[in-house]
């Protein structure tokens, strides 16, 4: 009896530890996001003073006002929100249909086509860019929406993963939907899109993620002031006179924290199937 | 509709069976078309590209150019400038990439162990770790910026009251520079990695521990020859996806150091960059993307080729 | 026969070679022709320049400037390169720095402005310009360019305390390591603060002492030589001594808080900051008031001040029509006349670029009125302006030279090794075309 005692306390003990080392390292993970949204809410003289401040006296909220008159705020999230649903919009619909094609469908060089997709897995923006910068602007597109979507207009990996859903479903409630009448597209959105949920908004929020934090490519192509993306716009925070590096933390701070609060909904929103899809996607 | 396959032939149960012919539809050839017509767009036809705007001499602001044969590959083989800049860069990509597979890996690995358990406390702290990610990471830049400033950056602050008085450089000084960037990289990767390691642990039947501890094996040797081997088609994927999006490393460089003290943080990706750009030469820009291409290619394909014999999969 | 037909056909393709080479200066009258105008300027200067364009507007009913604002030197190249490439949307005249003349003349990105000077010379007064200006934007006989909003580079001193101190700026490089130990010791603070990142503010030193970049001759670096180590030795020693601090990190702030606040008796920084300086200084918003004294940089064997900032460009793209051009360099003349550049001046603190503004009673007034409100403008002497280079490699090679000042004064690597290596890697460079 004594000893399942001692056994017992001593995993307890162990279980306690455990679980502050646990909290510790979250604490020291999420300290960065934490200072970011403390320094946001100081004035010039808290951010840099002599003395290092936590968490600031009083809570200021001019720096967030700073910010939204400084640069266009709302316009760089206009923009970002336009070309990341553009994106969406076509990587689902094309993801879609081309994971439908190779999953069920038949037809001559199905196999090629498909090893073409993935071969494509393979070639990254970070080397296509300047063949396709050239593309752009002789397009024409600089600094439009449509020359930032041109890059994420449709994603092999996306295609992949649904074609890897769609052969999950079962051939029988295809045969069936044929026997009622129904055509490919309705087949498709009506029975296939449903059943693969998961994968889809998988798909479609990292898509979105994607979309939203795009950094290098609209650098590349969009110059105008008023077309930046939001990522590329807060960078502009940093700068004042002559390109010059400035020290304004608490306000370059606020403007990181209003860029990233849309980000924190979707994930609050979507959280389960964020995790559970990025984790179910590595286990093929 | 259109087209009927040829019916094949197949021996079941010792007997010829001839299957009834596929029908082909043009309708499914149509669905897939549009991706695939993009895709080429965006990735075979730009790396064709590449290939024919190496062989010219065309700038960024001119617009015309001529075709000059091999003169860009001769440069980047036996150019003083080119060679330096080139191996530089190889040098920072690799190290980079090596110690931020080692740190996202590693760090994952133990991090998954640790926050192993389904209770709600710990499933809060799991996404609070993995909150990272979803911010883009030259925004997670300025704030690593505005931390590891020199002068009133917290982490020099915080140094001070362990007695470390004098600042530190973190950006201004080649190896602490990579560090840096080193540390927001893994910061922002590890969740995914630990979410990763610790639903492929959860797959491992507890058997094989209740087993091998009636067999008195210690924690340390369950770890090596149970878990260990077990992971390895989980360790050999995020290797692989950990390997190329840290050869392609851009964001975080660009906003900590601007390729660093004198081009000591420039990754492959920034230097063709700058080549491109700052320098408006194109046409050396697009040799060295090449290169970085096949670069790439050939070492995701030895890596797997190597690896496939230490990968066990449970049968 | 065949020579007559042949002989013919010569006259004719010379007859229609000198029809084409006529150069057509008309902008019509009964319509309105759009001119879009790429400039870098935010804030007070911007403001100031669409005045201008609005009272230009009104004197020209039949052209219509659209201006925009498109970021700074490097967006608007970057711009400007796109839009080439693409051949639609290229402005009519555009904004842009110095030093990227030189590739833009050799690429053909730009007209060449001689035409349009003889076509309209009432308008531009080409000589009226000084003409270090003009020929640093001036490319093997093509004119690139025309001054705009020209600065140079230039010491901010602080008058009230050397006035104190019995001190006057010294006017030579031999007189600069008195100069700066009697203020270091008066004050145990550094006498300079010096850009660190820009090498435009330092190289000055060195071609005052005959070492330069690129010696075009040999295609190699004129700063091998014995007289460059030397000065970056004495430079190193002044850094060490305290006297000098060599700023390389979050410059632009670190010396106008350094200075305004007294941590600093003089900035080595560019010309077209001095109203913000002034304004700074006398309101004593960091510390004590002061008044401040400009001084050029020192003499050596020479005696050069570089020009740098904006120019104007007519970019040569055929998506603009010729009347489209002509209503451009009619803008750039309005803009670079003698009125508008004092106008200019007054607000942005550029450098006026005609002789004539400060020579002509017809300007005297408004002249005497910058004068008022800038003082120390007078200290600058425009005749002495001259081109800096170039040489299309001389960005490359001056990071290169950036790099290693920095890693000499403030890392502590030392200055033989260091400009041993310098040489070397600018070298490579040069090489390397």
């Amino acid at each position: 009896m004594v000893y399942k005692q001692q056994h017992n306390v001593a995993r307890r003990v162990g279980q306690a530890i455990r679980f502050l080392l646990a909290l510790t390292i979250t604490a020291i993970m999420i300290f960065p996001l934490f200072w970011m949204l403390s320094t946001s809410l100081k004035t010039e003289a808290e951010v840099m003073g002599s003395q290092l401040v936590f968490w600031p006296e009083k809570m200021r909220f001019e720096n967030f006002t700073y910010v939204i008159e400084k640069v266009p705020f709302f316009r760089y999230m206009l923009n970002t929100a336009v070309v990341t649903a553009m994106q969406m919009a076509s990587e689902l619909l094309l993801g879609i249909m081309a994971a439908y094609a190779f999953s069920k469908g038949k037809f001559h060089g199905k196999h090629l086509l498909f090893l073409l997709v993935l071969g494509a897995m393979m070639i990254p923006l970070q080397v296509t860019f300047i063949p396709l910068y050239v593309m752009v602007a002789q397009a024409g597109m600089m600094s439009t929406y449509w020359g930032v979507w041109i890059a994420g207009c449709v994603s092999s990996y996306t295609i992949f993963l649904l074609r890897q859903a769609f052969m999950t479903v079962d051939n029988s409630y295809l045969e069936a939907a044929h026997v009622d009448g129904m055509g490919k597209f309705a087949t498709l959105f009506r029975i296939m899109v449903p059943m693969c949920k998961p994968t889809v908004i998988t798909v479609a929020l990292t898509a979105f993620m994607g979309g939203w934090n795009n950094y290098f490519w609209p650098k590349v192509i969009v110059k105008e002031q008023n077309m930046y993306l939001l990522t590329v716009g807060i960078q502009k925070l940093r700068t004042s006179y002559g390109g010059e590096v400035t020290n304004n933390y608490h306000q370059i701070m606020a403007g990181v924290l209003l860029s990233v609060i849309p980000v924190f909904i979707v994930f609050a929103l979507f959280q389960r199937h964020m995790l559970s899809g990025f984790t179910k996607a590595a286990m093929k | 509709m259109a087209g009927r396959g040829k019916g094949r032939t197949v021996v079941i149960n010792n007997r010829e069976v001839h299957l009834r012919p596929e029908k082909y539809y043009w309708s499914d050839f149509f669905m897939a078309l549009p991706a695939v017509l993009l895709l080429i767009l965006i990735t075979y036809y730009p790396v064709a590209e590449l290939i024919r705007i190496s062989f010219t001499d065309w700038r960024l602001t001119s617009r015309t150019y001529e075709y000059v044969g091999l003169k860009n590959w001769i440069w980047l083989f036996t150019s003083k400038t080119s060679t330096k800049y080139l191996l530089n860069s190889a040098q920072v990509t690799f190290v980079y990439t090596f110690f931020n597979i080692a740190i996202d890996l590693g760090i994952g690995l133990l991090l998954a162990h640790l926050f192993n358990r389904m209770t709600k406390p710990y499933a809060a702290m799991r996404a609070l770790i993995f909150m990272p990610r979803y911010i883009a990471m030259s925004t997670c830049g300025i704030i690593f910026l505005w931390m590891f400033n020199t002068d009133y950056g917290v982490i020099n602050r915080m140094l001070e009251w362990v007695g470390v008085t004098e600042h530190i450089n973190w950006l201004g000084e080649g190896n602490l520079a990579l560090t840096s960037i080193l540390i927001l990289t893994g910061w922002h990767g590890v969740g995914y990695c630990m979410m990763i390691y610790l639903s492929a642990l959860l797959g491992i039947s507890r058997d094989y521990y209740e087993a091998s501890s009636l067999d008195g094996a210690t924690g340390w040797q369950q770890f090596r020859f149970i878990t260990m081997p077990l992971l390895s088609p989980t360790s050999l994927f995020l290797f692989i996806t950990t390997f190329i999006s840290s050869m392609k490393v851009y964001q975080s460089v660009d906003v900590m150091t601007g390729g660093g003290p004198r081009q000591q943080t420039e990754v492959m990706v920034y230097y063709i960059y700058r080549l491109a750009f700052d320098d408006n030469r194109i046409d050396r820009a697009s040799v060295v993307a090449l290169l970085f291409f096949v670069v790439l290619l050939i070492i995701t394909a030895s890596t797997i080729r190597i690896t496939n014999k230490n990968v066990h999969y449970e049968s | 026969m065949k020579k007559l037909l042949s002989l013919t056909l010569a006259m004719l393709m010379l007859l229609s070679g000198v029809a084409l080479a006529e150069f057509d200066a008309t902008i019509p009258t009964d319509q309105t022709t759009e001119v879009v105008f790429w400039h870098s300027f935010t804030g007070e200067d911007e403001t100031k320049l669409l005045e201008q364009i609005a009272a230009f507007e009104e004197a020209y009913p039949y052209i219509a400037v659209e201006p925009q604002y498109i970021g700074g030197y490097n967006e608007i190249h970057t711009e400007l390169a796109s839009a080439n490439v693409a051949e639609v949307g290229v402005p009519a005249l555009c904004v842009i720095n110095v030093p990227r003349l030189t590739s833009y003349a050799e690429d053909n990105v730009v007209e060449d402005l001689n035409p349009y000077i003889e076509a309209f010379a009432d308008e531009i007064n080409f000589d009226d310009f000084y003409e270090g200006m003009t020929s640093a934007m001036n490319n093997n006989g093509m004119q690139t360019a025309l001054p705009f909003g020209q600065s140079g580079q230039i010491f901010y001193y602080n008058k009230t305390l050397l006035n104190e101190l019995g001190l006057t700026f010294p006017e030579r490089l031999e007189d600069m390591d008195a100069f700066l130990k009697a203020v270091t010791e008066a004050t145990g603070k550094p006498a300079l603060e010096v850009h660190g990142t820009d090498n435009a503010y330092f190289y000055c030193m060195f071609c005052n002492l005959g070492a330069y970049m690129i010696d075009e001759e040999t295609n190699t670096t004129g700063l091998a030589s014995e007289t460059a180590l030397e000065l970056i030795q004495r430079i190193r020693g002044w850094v060490d001594a305290g006297y000098v601090k060599w700023v390389d990190t979050d410059v632009g702030n670190t010396l106008m808080l350094d200075f305004t606040s007294g941590a600093t008796a003089s900035v080595l920084y560019t010309s077209s900051l001095y109203g913000s300086y002034k304004a700074k200084a006398e309101a004593g918003e960091n510390g004590t008031p002061f008044e401040v004294g400009i001084a050029n940089q020192p003499m050596g064997i020479t005696n050069y001040q570089f020009v740098a900032g904006a120019t104007l460009i007519i970019p040569s793209c055929d998506c603009n029509t010729q009347a489209q051009k002509n209503a451009a360099f009619l803008l750039a003349s309005y803009l670079t006349a003698p009125a508008q550049q004092i106008d200019w001046a007054t607000t942005s603190s550029y450098y006026v670029t005609r002789k004539s503004a400060s020579t002509d009673p017809a300007y005297a007034e408004a002249y005497a009125a910058l004068l008022e409100e800038l003082p120390e403008t007078a200290v600058i002497d425009l005749e002495v302006y001259v081109t800096k280079t170039k040489h299309p490699l001389f960005d490359r090679c001056g990071d290169i030279f950036e790099n290693y000042m920095s890693e000499i004064m403030n890392n502590g690597m030392d200055p033989q090794e260091g400009w041993e290596m310098m040489c070397e890697e600018i070298n490579d460079t040069l090489a390397d075309i």
